[in-house]
């Protein structure tokens, strides 16, 4: 691995750690459940720029750094989402027609939708009731964030190389 | 975006408001509501809504207080240190629930009247 591929692999994970800590230090007045998940600005660029296996990287590193500093009850759910929103993303990426901010409302919706799954393995298939709202809001986020990543992306195509 | 970025989110939202539509009948259906706790999504306990009453959740850490008062339950006392199980508030409609995911408690809200919850499907 090229010294300038560690770098940036490091500022990576720590944008995306910082994203996930300001998120968690000032909750918005949301329902439980319902994030933003600004962390995943940082998973789409890194999935433009570098690729699927990088991405992924990022993400997983980034959900046990948060599972250390916010607890670990989340974790299993951030996993599933995490895979599945990265399955979903290349997927679609690779899948002609679609935008960046197509692949950002996958990726979120499909995050929940993870989430979701193992709530109903952990706390009892009732949970399902909960997926409506997560499904709205993945999708709102979804799109706030794609257009978000979009701006970036263009913005910094060029100045990346790996 | 482009057009099928749209098309994807317009499917989305359109099943997004169709299960909201379908989760606002199950909630209207509330007559005799019942909170009823899960511990690992297993069932601990069935409490009706209308008569006022404090339970005590007991996990690993120690005990959870659910708290029934004037036909709605909430979780009035917890362990955890993030407390998101009493941010949910208030709950009394059909299917609305509390989840306290450090302790796997949810409480959920179901119809005194099992059968009718079955008969809508979900």
């Amino acid at each position: 691995m090229k010294t300038k591929r560690i770098a940036l692999f490091g500022m990576l994970v720590a944008v995306a750690f910082i994203f996930s800590y300001i998120e968690h230090l000032i909750p918005l007045p949301l329902p439980t459940g319902v994030k933003l998940g600004a962390a995943n600005i940082v998973i789409l660029c890194a999935l433009y720029f570098l690729g699927w296996k990088e991405a992924l990287a990022v993400s997983m590193v980034r959900i046990v750094l948060s599972g250390f500093a916010f607890g670990f009850s989340t974790v299993p759910y951030s996993l599933a989402g995490g895979l599945l929103s990265m399955l979903a993303m290349v997927l679609l990426k690779r899948a002609k027609g679609f935008g960046i901010t197509g692949v950002s409302v996958a990726g979120s919706v499909c995050h929940n939708i993870g989430q979701t799954i193992v709530a109903m393995l952990l706390l009892g298939s009732k949970t399902v009731y909960y997926f409506p709202l997560l499904l709205f809001s993945g999708i709102i986020a979804g799109i706030l964030i794609g257009l978000v990543s979009g701006l970036i992306v263009t913005k910094l195509k060029g100045h990346i190389r790996v | 975006m482009k057009r099928k970025d749209l098309i994807l989110i317009g499917t989305l939202l359109g099943i997004a408001v169709v299960l909201f539509l379908a989760m606002f009948f199950v909630k209207q259906n509330t007559v005799n509501g019942e909170a009823v706790i899960l511990i690992e999504g297993k069932e601990y306990g069935r409490y009706p809504l209308s008569k006022d009453t404090v339970i005590e959740i007991p996990g690993l850490l120690g005990n959870n207080v659910l708290t029934i008062q004037d036909g709605e339950a909430f979780m009035s006392s917890a362990v955890c240190p993030d407390k998101i199980c009493m941010e949910f508030g208030k709950i009394h409609y059909n299917t609305e629930m509390i989840v306290c995911r450090p302790g796997s408690i949810v409480v959920i809200i179901e119809n005194g009247d099992v059968s009718e919850t079955d008969a809508v499907g979900l």
